[in-house]
């Protein structure tokens, strides 16, 4: 026999570990997407232990100010020997006195290589290493995200006045900030403007802020719960005050990072007044995100275009795993 | 354009918007490395259904709301747009050209990578089908306006069919190849069940057409009379039997009464009464000899009177260039025309089979309503060794039997939007179900889909070419004659 101690070990060690979840609460992964329980996680006790506020009511009689949500996304599209071709999409989504409108910029492809690495460097805030950059395909894409969605959120917070600009995720300051549209300047921006800036994440990543849920699914009526210092406890870089809110009565509780004179109470009901609410997510940023993703056919449109009129030279190709592994598929994940 | 797939005799184009195509044309696929073309028919299309599509399209509809501005820089939206529209043309295959010569389609592939696909002219086309004759019939127009012949040898011996719903331009087809035929001096017989063919002789303006003097109206009763002697017993028994249904008993009465007569020298009609008054026999014979007797009298085909009676020989021997005989059976009764239609063709087939007449061309209109099923089956089978050669126009395509169509020649397949008639003509035609399907759905007016030897047994869609002389049959409406008397009056 060939595994012997070192692997009766391990095996002690995960049924000691099952000892510890019996009688727990627990929600299954569905084809590796991450689930989220009907009413929350946890006990109030769990919740309050977590930290955070108690829940405060969203006035309904909010003042309607113009509305506009930025999403953007960004897809490889193929690698050269230095580098990666990817194409982005930015998405504006606006509601303005009733009335809907959308501005899409692009798609437009970016090709990032050892040739022009060192440009894209300088464009940032933070110079980082180029290896860093031109090797690997998340970080590239990240870089191209962070540049096109921050330079569309300046020129709505330089175009707008007295409304609400909202982005999709959090006001995290990035380690790709442009330096010359940076969050910051964004923020100054929205500012001086009197632009309300707030950051919506679907689905926050941060597990105390998942166990304060609960406390918002018992509230009957929109409400919020300011979790400023958790979340600044966990990731410093955070600008303006960060909430949980449940913008709907049959909303999910949302995490909003939110940048405003006039206070959290108003700014929420600014915005439940301003935009329609889907399940308590707001419209414009669900269609920001539906107008920005990639359909199938717009990314054959972009390798249609590198390969017809940027005189690439298209080599065939295979799939690593493909072709040492074979094509049966036994619906399993992971193994990478 | 670029081939995308095939699938058994299909062969899948991808095009691009941009390049109009109508059903019914005709593509090559060049193979130049292997001096090989295919060539290939367009039956129908339909969007290229690539990966993504439905997604664009769902929220092209989401946002067609809202205002939606588009800054593209690199102008990839209209790629998106292409992609949208691109087409697949579904195309059946037709035949393949090796050195400029037609070969059996043996699974020849051309090149998907290196081929080229372009549209082909009705001209190209029958310079490959090669026809055996040279005398050529202007039928009208191909879908891609070129001219539209066929040769009149391959009406020649032929059987031909003409349907199509009604008002779809079928009489006016006949016409046409009544016309054509009548140009190279073919004898043509044409029962007219609506008396619509006599304007082969008048021009579009009223006047006399150029094919006046080779048409001549025969009118039952009036220039269509035959003597008793000359229709002969053979006929007169075919007329007693199949269309007056006489009984076996009765028949042998009449047989015996004929050739009394016959051997008195006294065969008219006149004597035909007295006789079978006077004949010795039951009464119930006598009775039903003499109903039959005066069914006869009332359909006004037999005279005695020698002046006013005529002969198919003598009708065409007047038409050595050529000409029509126009049967005309508009106002005669149901009987009478059953009567008149067998008495005319078993006599045609008496003069051919004495070869007292060359080969006739006989065109008949909605023939179901005065043929019996049986000389149906004879008039194709049969008929055509002594020399009549059919063409059958119907708007019912049922009324036509399976295997009359299985041994059809020639379809001029005109527009049904009825499932079931597309569905009896497709299922009888010598062409694949699928073309005729879903070509003949979508014919306009004056277009028919021609099938068989006329065109190499390459189908193509015609549109028929307007005539000088009048060839449209005429409804007769109620209020075009009241519009002038009566103005409209609002209702409510």
């Amino acid at each position: 026999m060939i595994l012997g101690s070192s692997v009766s070990e391990v095996a002690q060690l995960s049924l000691a570990s099952l000892s510890g979840i019996r009688g727990r609460r627990m929600v299954l992964y569905r084809n590796g997407e991450e689930q989220q329980p009907l009413m929350g996680w946890g006990s109030v006790s769990a919740a309050e232990s977590s930290g955070g506020s108690s829940c405060v009511p969203i006035p309904t009689e909010g003042s309607v100010k113009p509305v506009s949500s930025i999403d953007s996304s960004v897809i490889v599209l193929g690698e050269v020997d230095d580098g990666f071709v990817m194409a982005g999409k930015v998405t504006v989504s606006s509601r303005r006195e009733g009335k809907k409108y959308a501005y899409v910029f692009g798609p437009s492809i970016f090709y990032i290589g050892e040739s022009n690495v060192a440009k894209v460097n300088e464009l940032l805030s933070n110079r980082l290493p180029e290896r860093f950059i031109i090797h690997d395909a998340a970080v590239a894409t990240r870089v191209v995200r962070v540049i096109m969605e921050r330079a569309a959120a300046l020129d709505v917070a330089i175009n707008m006045s007295g409304g609400i600009l909202a982005l999709d995720g959090s006001l995290r300051v990035s380690n790709f900030e442009p330096s010359r549209c940076s969050l910051v300047r964004i923020a100054e921006t929205c500012e001086r403007n009197g632009v309300v800036l707030m950051g919506v994440t679907k689905n926050t990543k941060l597990r105390p802020l998942q166990r304060l849920e609960g406390k918002l699914y018992k509230s009957t009526r929109p409400s919020f719960m300011e979790v400023s210092d958790v979340v600044r406890s966990i990731a410093p870089t955070v600008l303006g005050r960060s909430v949980l809110a449940r913008l709907s009565s049959d909303g999910v509780p949302l995490r909003i990072d939110i940048l405003t004179e006039e206070g959290l109470e108003g700014s929420l009901s600014s915005l439940v007044a301003s935009d329609i609410l889907c399940h308590g997510y707001p419209d414009t940023l669900k269609a920001a995100h539906i107008l920005s993703i990639f359909s199938l056919g717009e990314e054959e449109s972009a390798k249609g275009r590198l390969v017809r009129t940027e005189g690439t030279n298209v080599v065939q190709s295979f799939n690593v795993r493909r072709a040492l592994l074979g094509k049966m598929q036994l619906g399993g994940r992971g193994g990478n | 354009m670029r081939i995308l797939s095939k699938r058994g005799d299909e062969m899948m184009i991808l095009a691009l918007p941009g390049e109009e195509f109508t059903k019914g044309e005709y593509m090559k696929i060049v193979d130049e490395r292997a001096d090989t073309q295919m060539v290939v028919q367009l039956y129908d299309s339909a969007y290229l259904d690539s990966p993504g599509i439905q997604e664009d399209l769902l929220r092209d509809e989401l946002f067609s709301g809202s205002e939606l501005n588009r800054l593209d820089p690199l102008e990839m939206e209209s790629l998106g747009v292409m992609i949208k529209d691109a087409r697949v043309l579904l195309c059946k295959i037709r035949c393949v050209i090796r050195a400029g010569k037609r070969i059996p389609e043996s699974g020849w592939l051309p090149s998907r990578s290196s081929s080229t696909v372009s549209k082909m002219g009705v001209s190209e086309l029958y310079e490959i089908i090669g026809s055996r004759g040279t005398r050529r019939i202007l039928l009208g127009e191909s879908v891609n306006g070129e001219g539209n012949s066929i040769n009149a040898e391959d009406l020649d011996g032929r059987l031909n069919i003409i349907t199509g719903r009604k008002e779809a331009g079928k009489s006016h087809m006949a016409k046409l190849l009544v016309s054509g035929l009548l140009d190279h001096g073919a004898k043509v017989l044409i029962f007219d069940l609506n008396g619509e063919y006599g304007g082969l002789a008048l021009s579009r303006e009223g006047g006399v057409s150029r094919y006046a003097k080779r048409v001549k109206v025969l009118q039952p009763g009036y220039n269509l009379r035959f003597s008793l002697r000359y229709l002969g017993k053979r006929i007169l028994v075919d007329v007693l039997q199949n269309v007056l249904e006489v009984p076996g008993a009765t028949m042998r009465e009449f047989m015996r009464i004929w050739d009394y007569l016959e051997q008195s020298g006294r065969v008219t009609l006149k004597d035909l009464e007295e006789t079978i008054n006077h004949w010795h026999c039951n009464e119930f014979v006598r009775d039903a000899l003499l109903s039959r007797y005066y069914s006869l009298i009332s359909s006004d085909l037999i005279s005695d009177n020698s002046r006013y009676v005529t002969t198919i020989e003598e009708e065409f021997a007047s038409m050595k260039d050529g000409g029509a005989l126009i049967v005309t059976l508009s106002g005669v009764g149901p009987l009478a025309r059953r009567m008149i239609v067998e008495s005319v063709l078993a006599k045609l087939i008496d003069c051919l089979e004495q070869r007292t007449l060359e080969p006739v061309f006989l065109l008949a209109e909605e023939a179901h309503l005065y043929l019996r099923h049986t000389y149906w089956e004879d008039l194709i089978t049969r008929m055509r060794h002594f020399g009549v050669f059919s063409t059958f126009v119907t708007n019912q395509p049922d009324a036509i039997g399976p295997d009359i169509y299985r041994q059809a020649d020639n379809i001029f397949l005109y527009n049904f939007t009825n499932e079931k008639d597309i569905e009896q003509v497709a299922q009888a035609s010598m062409t694949d179900f699928e073309t005729v399907k879903s070509i003949v759905r979508t014919l306009e007016p004056k277009h028919c889909l021609v099938l068989g030897k006329v065109v190499g047994d390459l189908p193509v869609v015609v549109k028929s070419v307007d005539t000088d002389f009048q060839s449209l049959g005429s409804t007769r409406l109620f209020f075009t004659s009241h519009i002038e008397s009566t103005p409209p009056v609002e209702t409510r």
